[in-house]
């Protein structure tokens, strides 16, 4: 899973992340080593900024 | 007061602990990792948390139900052993009960090889087990009864397989039972037709289906589309444990008890490992994803594994969350039996936002501890095979909220008025999988969230210590 140019770094996918795995930044950023592919950031997301 | 030990080893450390078992004492955090002393015998006088050889082979094999538990050795034996795990079965019940040779003081003074042979005999007729499993105890070892050679007779006689376990309790730590059990069941593998088995498959080792756990682990693979040959020894039977070297994969979870069964069944059968847990929604997923990567040759498998990770995880986690506000910042102990299991709870403890003071196990080895003290946060205390005084010390000095243990530890939690979450045999409620997850969030929040340990001494008194 990605995080693409719609994300406002508000922290919802992090907050959201069971697995510990997104990282915060001007675009947060999933660690793909530690995402489980779970989706609950993409149902956090307000902006619709996580790609499958 | 603690010459010979690196400074930083013990810097931090308020309390006193024996001299002997300094090397197995950390604190991470302090400088780069400190190794720590591990896989040897118990300090004596230390009161280890372990238990003795044989008590490591009794509750390995133990959920194995079609078989004949027989204990060569005093009552006690028997007796302390007897039910000792929440291990369910789907099918018969004989693993529940705990048959003993009873060796008395005449059997000790001229030989018991007698007494278990009659006693073999009568019980193989009188249940029809379809094997029997017979425990050697530190009595047998002592008088040097020919276990081996009377299996051998009763099953030429019985025309079932009579193996011998050879877990005399003196001969070393619980670790050495696990191996004893290995050796025990590898006699059975290889022995049956696997020309049924579907080309994705795979065994669970060591999960012993507490509570149900391994019926909930088998159905999310049998939703990806894996087949799983033997569970051993969760709800385990005789003919699959035989036939279990006709699957692909072994996936291994309880590492300390298991590791050796899998290196020779890789050996002998070219089946390879991999080292898994079934607790916290981390390492559940990476369960599930590991098997799926390994049968690459279907991309459907990992499809359907991805489908099962949304979907279970959707349907916990806002519970989850809810757990989470509350318990916040809550400090935890863990004390558990084998190393897996505690980087496991780390993980899941992380998730509630709970922080971990202190982590040990009875039987964790050098790996396990290197990568502990990576996993851990800095100032968490590391222990290896402990004692009721170190945990109590460590547990007051560090103020935890909450206690993860097993049956041994339960009654030093609630003594020192601190909340208590069982991880162990006697568990009733499952732990495993994702539902497990939620169980284990609901159990924390119960115990931790109660208003009772605002009552107890240490809270209302501080200066109450031991």
């Amino acid at each position: 899973m990605k995080i693409n140019d719609n994300c406002g770094a508000c922290g919802a996918c992090k907050e959201a992340c069971p697995s510990n795995a997104i990282r915060p930044g001007a675009i947060y950023v999933i660690d793909p080593d530690a995402c489980i592919e779970c989706g609950a950031c993409e149902a956090a997301c307000p902006n619709a900024a996580i790609e499958s | 007061m603690r010459g010979g030990l690196p400074e930083r080893r013990y810097r931090k450390l308020m309390i006193e602990v024996l001299k002997g078992r300094e090397s197995q004492v950390i604190q991470t955090g302090e400088g780069g990792a400190v190794e720590l002393a591990c896989g040897k015998a118990s300090l004596a006088g230390s009161v280890s948390q372990r238990a003795c050889v044989f008590c490591g082979s009794r509750v390995v094999l133990y959920p194995i139900a079609d078989a004949l538990h027989v204990v060569h050795g005093p009552i006690g034996c028997a007796a302390y052993t007897w039910d000792i795990r929440g291990a369910l079965s789907s099918g018969p019940q004989l693993h529940r009960n705990s048959f003993s040779t009873d060796l008395q003081e005449k059997d000790v003074i001229f030989g018991g090889e007698k007494k278990l042979e009659a006693a073999l005999l009568e019980l193989i007729a009188l249940y029809k087990p379809n094997a029997a499993f017979i425990y050697s105890t530190c009595i047998v070892g002592l008088i040097g009864d020919d276990v081996g050679a009377i299996c051998k007779s009763v099953e030429k006689n019985a025309g079932i397989p009579v193996i011998p376990v050879n877990s005399e309790g003196f001969k070393g730590t619980k670790k050495d039972g696990y191996k004893a059990a290995c050796e025990a069941v590898y006699r059975l593998v290889g022995t049956g037709d696997i020309s049924a088995i579907p080309p994705h498959s795979i065994n669970i080792l060591g999960d012993f289906n507490l509570a149900g756990e391994t019926w909930i682990i088998r159905d999310y693979y049998k939703r990806m589309g894996i087949s799983v040959t033997a569970c051993i020894t969760g709800d385990a039977r005789i003919a699959d444990i035989r036939r279990c070297h006709g699957a692909r994969l072994n996936l291994v979870q309880c590492s300390g008890s298991m590791t050796h069964l899998a290196k020779m069944m890789e050996r002998d059968h070219g089946i390879p490992f991999k080292r898994v847990s079934y607790f916290g929604i981390e390492d559940m997923s990476a369960a599930l994803y590991e098997a799926a990567k390994f049968f690459s040759d279907d991309p459907t498998i990992m499809d359907r594994a991805k489908e099962i990770v949304r979907g279970e995880v959707a349907a916990i986690y806002p519970e989850i969350q809810k757990y989470r506000d509350i318990l916040r910042g809550k400090k935890a102990a863990i004390y558990v039996g084998g190393a897996f299991k505690a980087f496991s709870l780390v993980r899941a403890l992380r998730l509630l936002d709970m922080e971990t003071a202190l982590v040990g196990s009875q039987t964790g080895d050098k790996d396990d501890y290197n990568e502990l003290q990576q996993l851990c946060d800095p100032g968490t205390i590391i222990v290896d095979d402990s004692n009721p005084l170190e945990l109590a010390k460590f547990c007051l000095e560090k103020d935890v909220d909450l206690f993860i243990g097993g049956v041994k530890e339960r009654p030093i939690a609630y003594k020192l008025g601190i909340a208590f979450c069982d991880h162990n045999h006697e568990r009733k409620e499952p732990l495993a999988g994702y539902i497990g997850m939620l169980n284990f969030a609901r159990e924390v929040h119960r115990s931790v969230a109660s208003p009772v340990w605002n009552l107890v001494p240490r809270r209302l008194n501080p200066l109450t210590k031991l």
